[in-house]
């Protein structure tokens, strides 16, 4: 069984923490914004069609806050101690061979191989599962250019972070760089507390799409680094970091 | 005032384009760091918001570029960002925005600074 080191548990809600506030600062922004136009645009005896959209832009902000607000609140109980922490031992590669074997059945001619295994300490390994798979198919799902993807699993005290870097060589086109903005979404620590809606339709969609990957994940591993490629490129090579003791 | 708006939150960006352009000031965007670099080049605004948090090169990155290019070294940044503890602040500072903004935006004290900055980028 693994164990997190302390630093890195600290280090991780550190970074969950400041997600939040930037999230809940950047949405307030908008609302409080929206609503000083609002105002003003009012008394100044402006169109009043306007107004639709801005009262549409506050809503949509206001249901992001109330989304944060659960996020907060699933914080402050870790902190208070009113979630007990069980260690729930989560096998990387179960989840894994999940995509190899939906990759197997949609491309029979094709081999897909997945080696090793990596444990993470988390309460939560099906929503982990799930934003794994959803991040494979985000990346695999639609380019004929090479890239590569490093992510890495910080466990946390009750939910993980994902990191995810994004690095493309082929940034000339148009499109490219639209490809590249997309996947640029992703560089930002990813939380998994509460994060994933919506994904078994648009997972079904788009893993039909994935022509070819590789994954490995290291025994020892508490992060792991899946390095895939589009399909006109072949799978190049895995690498892991031990982030315990 | 011409001013460069770097923001990457569409409803932030959308909202604060109209409240600045309502206050009688032209405005550009761009929506990422590398974007800002090439708008700064094309565009030489008077003074550049920068929010800090941006897809493809942060907006630490690209005022450290900005503040070391010829042609654009002179136009004064304003930071723009949701990070608001005070080493967020110095960081901002440190890679070369003249001044620091926090979010919520306070819109009287950003035009202060606006309008401050730009003065003393137009008398030098």
């Amino acid at each position: 069984m693994l164990t997190v080191l302390p630093e890195h548990r600290a280090r991780t809600l550190t970074l969950i923490r400041s997600k939040l506030d930037h999230d809940l600062r950047s949405n307030l922004n908008v609302i409080l914004g929206y609503c000083s136009m609002c105002t003003e645009d009012l008394a100044s005896g402006e169109d009043p069609s306007q107004l639709s959209d801005d009262l549409g832009y506050i809503a949509a902000a206001g249901r992001e806050l109330l989304h944060l607000n659960n996020q907060v609140s699933d914080l402050l109980e870790i902190q208070q101690g009113k979630w007990r922490i069980a260690p729930t031992e989560l096998e990387v590669d179960y989840v894994l061979q999940d995509v190899i074997d939906e990759v197997t059945e949609a491309f029979p001619a094709h081999t897909f191989v997945l080696d090793g295994e990596a444990r993470l300490e988390r309460s939560d390994a099906r929503t982990i599962g799930r934003l794994l798979c959803w991040l494979l198919t985000q990346l695999c799902k639609s380019t004929s250019i090479a890239f590569t993807v490093e992510m890495i699993i910080e466990a946390g005290i009750d939910g993980a972070i994902i990191h995810v870097k994004c690095l493309i060589d082929e940034l000339e086109e148009a499109e490219h760089r639209k490809l590249a903005r997309m996947l640029a979404q992703l560089h930002e620590p990813v939380p998994v507390l509460n994060r994933i809606q919506d994904f078994d339709g648009y997972y079904r969609s788009v893993m039909c799409e994935l022509a070819d990957a590789r994954i490995e994940a290291d025994p020892q591993a508490l992060s792991c680094r899946v390095t895939l490629s589009g399909p006109g490129e072949k799978y190049e090579e895995t690498d892991s970091e031990t982030l315990v003791g | 005032m011409k001013l460069l708006l770097v923001e990457d939150h569409m409803m932030n960006r959308e909202m604060l384009t109209r409240r600045l352009r309502k206050l009688g000031y032209e405005v550009v965007t761009a929506v990422d760091g590398e974007q800002s670099i090439t708008v700064a080049q094309t565009e030489l605004p008077d003074l550049i918001l920068m929010d800090m948090s941006l897809p493809l090169m942060d907006g630490w990155e690209a005022t450290r570029q900005l503040k070391s290019g010829d042609t654009t070294r002179h136009i004064p940044v304003i930071a723009l960002t949701a990070y608001v503890h005070e080493f967020d602040r110095e960081k901002a500072l440190a890679a070369g925005c003249d001044e620091y903004e926090t979010k919520p935006v306070d819109m009287k004290s950003l035009i202060e600074k606006i309008e401050r900055l730009g003065a003393t980028a137009g008398s030098t």
